[in-house]
């Protein structure tokens, strides 16, 4: 009720509104909604999804680097059997050939 | 959480149209209207819609208002028309009265402030009820009925050459 009464008491303007035509959407729109949707992913996803293809991948690399840098064949041991401290701390300098 | 296919195709053939007109007469951009209606329409795909949350038209014309009022706001169109009482400058109009009628309306609706402007073109354009577009723009039906009243004001005032041009 309070609608009509709006629109009758503004009829004049109302037909001289309705002079200015909205356009159709077009085929465009349509073809980018379905695009987008038939991707099944929002539009953000997908743009993370090459950073995050990046980072797994750095991730792997390095998991796999290091094992390997680990297994190489320098390999260093401490073996102590039968070591003795010296009874005499002091420090010696010799020349080479002195005994 | 999302909508099948099929569903959504039911939704978007009967809203395609309507959406992207709100989202033109609110922008005054075809390309602007295209972005925003993309964006709802792959919202509403992925997001889904719960009947708790009201009728779904009300609820699609909502989430189109809040996008262009994001597209104002990252523009950074909003200000300057914004304000509900901010009386509409008509000086740009002048030199458009000789020209096509539909082009000054349309320059006409675009100098409203953004308040008026949707309530003219949800009651006027997309003749939905006070009480819709009260859902919409998330106000009582009487702000409503204010932003209503000031926007044909405006409209009046910026349009009245060539409505006396129309009464000859």
């Amino acid at each position: 009720m309070i609608d009509r009464e709006m629109m009758e008491r503004d009829e004049e303007l109302r037909k001289l509104l309705r002079q200015w035509e909205a356009p159709e959407p077009g085929k465009e729109l349509d073809a980018r909604v379905w695009n987008t949707i038939r991707q099944g992913r929002p539009a953000r996803r997908r743009v993370w999804l090459p950073v995050a293809a990046g980072v797994i991948l750095v991730a792997v690399s390095a998991k796999l680097w290091m094992p390997a840098a680990h297994s190489g064949n320098i390999e260093t041991r401490v073996d102590a059997v039968g070591f003795r401290p010296v009874a005499d701390g002091m420090i010696t300098v010799m020349k080479a050939g002195e005994k | 959480m999302g909508m099948t296919e099929a569903a959504f195709r039911t939704v978007y053939e009967e809203y395609r149209g309507p959406l992207f007109r709100f989202a033109y007469r609110l922008t005054g951009s075809r390309e602007v209207a295209e972005d925003l209606a993309h964006d709802c329409f792959v919202s509403l795909f992925h997001g889904g819609f719960d009947e708790r949350r009201g009728p779904l038209k009300t609820y699609l014309y909502a989430a189109m208002r809040n996008l262009a009022r994001k597209h104002y706001r990252d523009s950074g169109r909003e200000e300057p028309g914004y304000d509900i009482d901010s009386p509409v400058d008509a000086a740009p109009l002048e030199g458009m009265i000789s020209r096509e009628t539909a082009a000054t309306v349309h320059c006409a609706v675009e100098l409203l402030p953004l308040l008026q402007r949707e309530a003219i073109v949800l009651f006027e354009y997309e003749e939905l009820a006070l009480e819709e577009i009260s859902k919409i723009v998330n106000a009582d039906v009487g702000a409503v009925k204010s932003r209503l009243s000031r926007a044909r004001e405006n409209l009046r005032r910026c349009l009245a050459p060539v409505m006396k041009g129309a009464a000859r």
